[in-house]
């Protein structure tokens, strides 16, 4: 095939040039020769691409939009009806860190014990923010008693069963491992700063902490000097 | 557990990583066409036994705290037909961690890369080992030749950073002074709303080429650079826009500074022609020509090098935390509207391989940006060299103007195109 316009011969299929959209030619000059149709000759070069926008990505943004307008809404209604209690702030507080789970948990591009250890850490912040938002004498400790234990002791023991099911790549989860159960000490710290009623789910928490960090310690020391060089390398 | 290895990235290749984001990866394209249909499995073979002979591009991208690195990538890399969109954003975990992506369609072989892994050079090679392999498998081994194999011992320089090795310091205000540039006239048009890139591939014969580049007394990649830039001026004369043509040249350093790295060890070369010029290739030609050979010069190389160094060389930049480094590479990269080059213009040169006529063609693309909307790469094998406009936007006015004036000028020219704008609507 041929675009005598643009004096180039089309080496795919094609139906028209892709220079200049102009029509085809069997031949770079006018014959009466006959030519087969050019679908029995001509290459297909590439594949037809399917594009389109992700879906993960589209859910995302219109999940950021819909964050955005509905807590700007609220925190005006929340201002002109009764600003001494900021009940805004928790809806705010909830909807950002769904908006993170999608964003970076579900969608990102990042390893397995990344997305856990970030998830841990967000949930430190958001189970903080939401006990001094939302806390009174004897409420609300039920957070600090149970969801900041457990949010620990699964996140720990999701990346150490990871690690495990990949243990030729276990050196690479030691650190984040690591880092997670040095911030163990959280659940007990609060749990007593708190002063909550019920102390032995921080405690629990804490001190499997404590384990996992000395079973790393034994497992993996030679490792640890190594991933530190890495990950500090200069 | 298993001890392994780990590498890091070069001066050069260090600031890709930090400018990744959902939607912008610097990747390349290198590829080729056989003569007969691609199999699938005999590649995937070929890609795991020359992955043993290429330990550091066998690796995930991993960050530290005060800079990124290459860590070791145990798993199995994935070998999968194309699906036809260009330069699709390597999404790393469905990838495995991997930093390329290795892809086939019909007789084609593609192997898009991670620039921040290594340049066209390291990934052309890696290329020629594939296919050293992939022709052993199908029990039709071509000569070793040059080609990287198994049975070539592997040295300690591939995975050196030739920019420290060439390091020589320098004043910070002279280095920036040279690098700094003022902005170039812009190619603008309607971009396709979502990924992929559009391309337009020309093949002519390399012959006819050079034969056409020696009567205005350059190389082809001075003649290609000056046509691509003319091209420009003639399908967007009447913008309004002031600034200059400028288009960056890729330059292997490798060539001036012997190194056997298989790391990024390129710059690239400035090369400007005045907005105003008249609309003749013998004025580009001469423009572009002696911005080369003024850029070509070992003290102007030099200076670049070490410049490109800084990262290393200044401390300031070596203990700040990649954090705040990637946070300002991005907010420097995104605040910029305007661009510094109108193209870049990439030549690899010649392939050699000794694959005779089992290998038609290789191919080579490059990735494109909003404020950079058409580049173009150049690759010859056997008398054949292929000429690969990536764009973003859906004119293809400049093609047309290029490849136009080329047929005129060598004869005849083959086109393909992935008719990238027929699929821009949901």
């Amino acid at each position: 095939m041929y675009c005598r316009a643009c004096g180039v011969k089309i080496g795919c299929r094609a139906e028209r040039c892709p220079l200049c959209k102009g029509e085809l030619s069997y031949t770079p000059v006018p014959t009466d020769r006959y030519i087969p149709p050019a679908h029995l000759t001509e290459e297909v070069a590439f594949k037809k691409g399917t594009i389109k926008k992700r879906r993960t990505d589209v859910i995302a943004q219109a999940y950021f939009v819909f964050f955005v307008v509905t807590t700007c809404m609220l925190i005006l209604i929340n201002i002109y009806t009764n600003p001494k209690q900021l009940w805004s702030m928790i809806y705010m507080v909830v909807a950002g860190y769904i908006y993170y789970c999608i964003r970076y948990t579900v969608i990102a591009q990042s390893n397995f014990h990344a997305r856990i250890f970030g998830q841990a850490i967000v949930n430190t912040v958001v189970i903080l923010l939401l006990w001094r938002l939302y806390s009174g004498p004897g409420q609300n400790n039920w957070i600090l008693i149970t969801w900041l234990p457990i949010t620990y002791f699964l996140s720990e023991l999701l990346i150490g069963i990871y690690a495990l099911l990949n243990f030729k790549e276990a050196r690479k989860k030691m650190i984040s491992l690591l880092i997670l159960c040095i911030f163990g000490v959280i659940p007990v710290v609060t749990a007593y700063v708190a002063d909550v009623s019920v102390k032995w789910p921080a405690i629990a928490a804490s001190a499997f902490s404590g384990v996992v960090i000395v079973v790393t310690l034994i497992v993996g020391r030679n490792h640890l000097v190594d991933e530190l060089k890495r990950f500090f390398h200069v | 557990m298993k001890k392994n290895n780990w590498y890091r990235l070069d001066n050069s290749g260090m600031i890709y990583p930090m400018v990744i984001t959902q939607n912008t990866q610097s990747l390349y394209r290198v590829g080729v066409k056989l003569a007969e249909e691609v199999d699938p499995n005999f590649l995937r073979v070929a890609l795991n036994t020359a992955l043993e002979r290429y330990p550091y591009f066998r690796v995930e991208l991993k960050h530290g705290f005060f800079r990124h690195y290459l860590d070791e990538n145990v798993r199995t890399p994935l070998v999968e037909e194309d699906d036809g969109v260009l330069l699709k954003i390597l999404n790393f975990r469905q990838n495995r961690y991997f930093l390329f992506r290795l892809t086939y369609f019909g007789k084609r072989i593609f192997l898009d890369f991670f620039h921040g892994l290594s340049d066209g050079n390291g990934a052309m090679e890696f290329l020629k080992t594939i296919l050293y392999y992939y022709f052993k498998a199908k029990n039709d081994p071509i000569p070793r030749g040059d080609v990287k194999t198994l049975s070539t011992p592997e040295k300690k320089e591939e995975v050196e950073d030739a920019f420290r090795r060439y390091y020589a310091k320098t004043s910070f205000k002279k280095g920036l002074k040279k690098m700094a540039s003022g902005f170039a006239f812009q190619v603008r048009g309607k971009q396709f709303a979502y990924e992929g890139f559009g391309l337009i591939q020309g093949l002519v014969d390399t012959d006819r080429l050079l034969a056409a580049a020696r009567s205005y007394k350059c190389s082809i990649t001075v003649y290609l650079a000056a046509l691509a830039l003319l091209s420009v001026a003639k399908a967007r004369g009447e913008s309004k826009q002031r600034e200059d043509f400028v288009a960056f040249i890729p330059v292997n350093l490798r060539k001036k500074f012997p190194s056997g790295t298989m790391l990024n060890f390129t710059n690239f070369a400035k090369c400007s022609v005045p907005r105003h010029c008249g609309l003749r290739l013998e004025e580009f030609v001469s423009f572009v020509k002696n911005a080369l050979k003024e850029q070509l010069r070992e003290e102007e190389l030099r200076l670049k090098i070490s410049f490109t160094s800084l990262m290393d060389s200044s401390k300031l930049l070596r203990y700040t935390p990649l954090f705040i480094k990637s946070f300002f590479s991005r907010v420097g990269r995104d605040l910029s509207t305007k661009t510094k080059q109108t193209m870049i213009i990439s030549n690899l040169g010649s392939v050699k391989i000794d694959a005779g006529d089992r290998i038609d063609h290789f191919l080579f693309n490059l990735n494109v940006s909003e404020r950079t909307p058409v580049n173009l790469a150049i690759v010859s094998y056997n008398n054949k060299t292929a000429i690969s406009f990536t764009r973003k936007i859906i004119d293809t006015d400049i093609e047309k103007e290029f490849f136009s004036t080329l047929s005129k000028e060598v004869g005849e020219v083959e086109v393909i195109s992935n008719f990238r704008e027929d699929n821009d609507v949901l």
